[in-house]
């Protein structure tokens, strides 16, 4: 490989990589594991295309960069679409399908769904259920995972069975990161620098540049830890 | 709202893009046809200085218009081009003529198949 293709490779696969961030930013934010099967089949082409651009030298950069475009741009639409019709989303995505209702297993649908009872026997033993006796329904969503739910009987206990009230939870807002102070998440917490300071004294960590993660909870609970030295 | 106006545009810009793309390379490649045509028509009349010099020229204008050609039509096609109007440029002999002749002819092949190819038509979609 010559210098120059080396240098038009190293180029294109910068050029690859911001136009894919962009192209993605746009299709929104959805774990791969969340996908419809039609938008991981858009994912894996674009980035088959993107591969193809990087690779193939000879080929205009365009030719990857319009596949790529009109795909987002058709997901982009589609996705609009099925969120305004309730019958185009059903037939862009499909629907639900229960594979055990009411504790009776659905057969006809699992033979649908070519869903074996190995799959679901699985499915539940991933989930820690041993029986299909403990499930009241289980539903295959239109991604392709499995939700179950078990009959009353063998739900876990809550507090709301038991009559018990318990005090609503918060969740602790990261105050020091690496040596640093966040200074976004300070406005809601009503804090500031010398009161962190004050509570970093109190366990002997000399300065912020010496904490590696502080949080602080709405009930004035701190967590420090400590920068550990380099080995 | 802001998707759809988002995937209408890139469509609708990517459709710009196209069409307007076509009529330029359209118009480029009617410029290196008619400059093969000139060189053709002198070597058959064996001015092999002209020929030579519209080879030049035809080196020239795809120089400067490599990067627009690079970026939207085969890298390969575009060597080949190259080649044939560098033979043509060098081409100042007479016993070479048909060689010459049978250059210019494929040189304005290349050409007209880089604009033809950009033409939209259902047979070369299936």
């Amino acid at each position: 490989m010559s210098g120059d293709v080396m240098g038009i490779v190293f180029v294109r696969t910068i050029m690859i990589y911001m136009f894919l961030m962009f192209a993605l930013r746009i299709m929104g934010k959805r774990q791969l594991a969340d996908l419809q099967p039609m938008e991981l089949v858009v994912t894996l082409l674009i980035s088959d295309l993107a591969v193809i651009a990087i690779e193939d030298n000879y080929r205009p950069f365009a030719y990857s960069v319009i596949p790529i475009l009109l795909l987002i741009s058709l997901e982009l639409l589609v996705a609009h679409l099925s969120m305004k019709s309730v019958r185009l989303r059903s037939l862009f995505t499909g629907h639900p399908v229960y594979v055990i209702k009411n504790g009776v297993l659905q057969q006809n649908n699992m033979r649908r769904l070519r869903f074996t009872m190995e799959d679901l026997m699985e499915e539940l033993r991933q989930r820690q259920i041993s029986s299909l006796l403990q499930v009241q329904d289980a539903i295959m969503e239109t991604n392709g995972k499995l939700s179950v739910f078990l009959k009353p009987q063998n739900k876990p206990v809550t507090a709301a069975d038991l009559n018990l009230e318990p005090p609503p939870s918060a969740l602790p807002v990261p105050i020091i990161l690496d040596g640093k102070v966040l200074k976004e998440n300070l406005p809601g917490t009503g804090l500031d620098m010398e009161w962190i300071a004050e509570r970093l004294r109190e366990r002997n960590i000399p300065g912020v540049k010496a904490a590696f993660f502080m949080t602080v909870d709405p009930y004035g609970g701190v967590f420090v830890l400590p920068k550990e030295g380099k080995p | 709202m802001r998707g759809l106006a988002v995937s209408l545009s890139v469509l609708l810009a990517v459709t710009a893009g196209i069409v307007v793309h076509s009529i330029v390379l359209k118009g480029q490649m009617d410029d290196f046809i008619a400059l093969t045509d000139q060189a053709h028509e002198a070597a058959q009349a064996g001015d092999f200085a002209t020929s030579s010099a519209k080879a030049q020229e035809i080196l020239e204008l795809l120089s400067r218009r490599q990067a627009y050609l690079c970026a939207t039509v085969d890298y390969g096609i575009i060597q080949e081009c190259e080649v044939m109007a560098e033979r043509a440029r060098v081409c100042l002999d007479i016993e070479s003529k048909s060689n010459l002749l049978m250059d210019l002819a494929e040189l304005r092949q290349l050409f007209k198949t880089i604009q033809t190819s950009e033409n939209f038509s259902f047979d070369n979609i299936f």
